[in-house]
């Protein structure tokens, strides 16, 4: 049998992929890097795997140590690449970094969609729910935090390398706390976790893109 | 369930917390220095490495003697004390002129006492997988104890500027020392409580008056 991620990346980049002729300059970068996202999420979980067999570690402490790290890095990197070679603006940066995190989302919710509904067919609203509000937002969240990093550092050269492995240990560190409360009885408090990080950040930026727009 | 553990790093957790709100309520605004936003930054890792910690203990009952994540954000906070000094501090106070030599040197001592830090590390009995990464994160604290040092030790030349911020760099030096040695009590698995309490407490102050003290700082050198 065929690999269910592979069917399900292709069932979802291929429509984006088709419309990035048609779409606007704007929209077709933003194609692109939900693109990007899905395929850093494909090659991560195929590494993960690698490594857990090479390391023989136990599943929990490897999600919860391990698979922060290898995922954040790969987040990352398409962030870091836009940042040095395209554009280090405010706001373009956050939409990239954003809609990496979006499709690396979209593509490990839809994978363990599908074969949740194969192994025992249990889903319903509340999983849904969790899934999207839970690691879906995550995922965005703590590329957006590198996003956001990258912005704030671009001015000074002096502080892009160090900065940004400091944003990746930020992330990592997030990314952590979630996996490990998501896999305890405490789950629900981290379901909750990145909708209670995701308000306050929109709330900053709506207010500093009204304070930007207002001077 | 409230075992010492989960009492000590819960405080820290806290004190950090306190630490981070504040720098999100007073230096994340448009127009504020890109050395007070590294700092807050620094603080909001701190206190994602205390929450780190204090989730494993809940969940797991004990920080499995094992590569924890918390180490990165260890890393992450001296990264950007680091970065804040390295990038935009270091360039105001010394114009790289002979003059400082002597100033630079003696700094040295500084990551010197955090290189024997991490070779004790290295040679602790704790499993590979956990001394080297503490080990590396000393190291990382020793690059940012150099900057944190010199600008304790160098002369005051340019518009008080050393003056006003120099209860900050002295505080963020003992944050870093107070760190290798928790690195080091955690290798070695002391048990010993006051020894710990002797790195806790000094944490606990310093997390809590790290960002009110550089914003002090900054608004004396500003006035």
């Amino acid at each position: 049998m065929e690999s269910i991620a592979y069917i399900v990346y292709i069932c979802f980049t291929l429509p984006f992929l088709l419309g990035i002729p048609v779409v606007r300059k704007e929209s077709r970068v933003i194609l692109l890097f939900i693109i990007i996202g899905m395929s850093c999420c494909l090659f991560i979980s195929e590494l993960d795997g690698l490594i857990n067999e090479w390391l023989g570690l136990s599943l929990y402490y490897f999600t919860t140590n391990i698979t922060p790290m290898t995922e954040e890095l790969i987040k990352m990197i398409p962030v870091v690449l836009f940042a040095a070679f395209i554009s280090r603006e405010r706001e373009e940066l956050l939409t990239i970094a954003f809609v990496t995190g979006l499709g690396f989302a979209l593509m490990e919710n839809s994978t363990i969609l599908v074969k949740t509904i194969l192994v025992d067919g249990h889903v319903n609203y509340i999983w849904a729910l969790i899934r999207t509000l839970g690691a879906g937002l995550l995922h965005s969240l703590c590329t957006t935090m590198v996003g956001m990093g990258i912005s704030l550092i671009k001015i000074h050269r002096k502080l892009v390398i160090c900065g940004t492995f400091a944003l990746y240990s930020m992330a990592v560190v997030y990314h952590s706390i979630y996996n490990t409360l998501i896999q305890s009885d405490y789950r629900y408090a981290g379901a909750i976790m990145p909708t209670l990080t995701y308000i306050p950040i929109v709330i900053a930026l709506i207010r500093i893109r009204k304070s930007s727009s207002a001077s | 369930m409230f075992s010492v553990d989960i009492i000590g790093n819960g405080l820290l957790c806290l004190c950090a917390l306190a630490g981070f709100i504040y720098a999100l309520i007073r230096v994340f605004r448009i127009r504020r220095s890109i050395y007070l936003k590294m700092v807050g930054c620094a603080m909001g890792c701190l206190f994602l490495a205390r929450l780190s910690s204090i989730v494993e203990i809940i969940v797991e009952g004990d920080l499995p003697d094992l590569f924890q994540v918390s180490i990165l954000g260890f890393i992450g906070y001296s990264l950007f004390i680091f970065s804040a000094n390295y990038g935009t501090f270091d360039s105001l106070v010394d114009d790289k002129s002979q003059m400082l030599t002597k100033y630079r040197r003696k700094a040295y001592f500084a990551p010197l006492l955090f290189i024997l830090g991490a070779v004790i590390i290295v040679f602790s009995p704790a499993h590979p997988s956990l001394r080297i990464p503490c080990a590396i994160e000393v190291l990382f604290l020793g690059a940012t104890s150099y900057y944190d040092y010199k600008h304790t030790i160098i002369p005051n030349r340019y518009m008080g500027i050393l003056k006003s911020f120099k209860p900050f760099h002295i505080l963020s030096f003992i944050m870093s020392a107070c760190l290798m040695v928790e690195n080091i009590l955690w290798c070695y698995n002391v048990t010993f409580l006051p020894a710990w309490a002797v790195v806790y407490i000094p944490m606990y102050v310093i997390s809590l008056l790290l960002m009110p003290v550089l914003v002090g700082g900054m608004n004396k050198w500003r006035a």
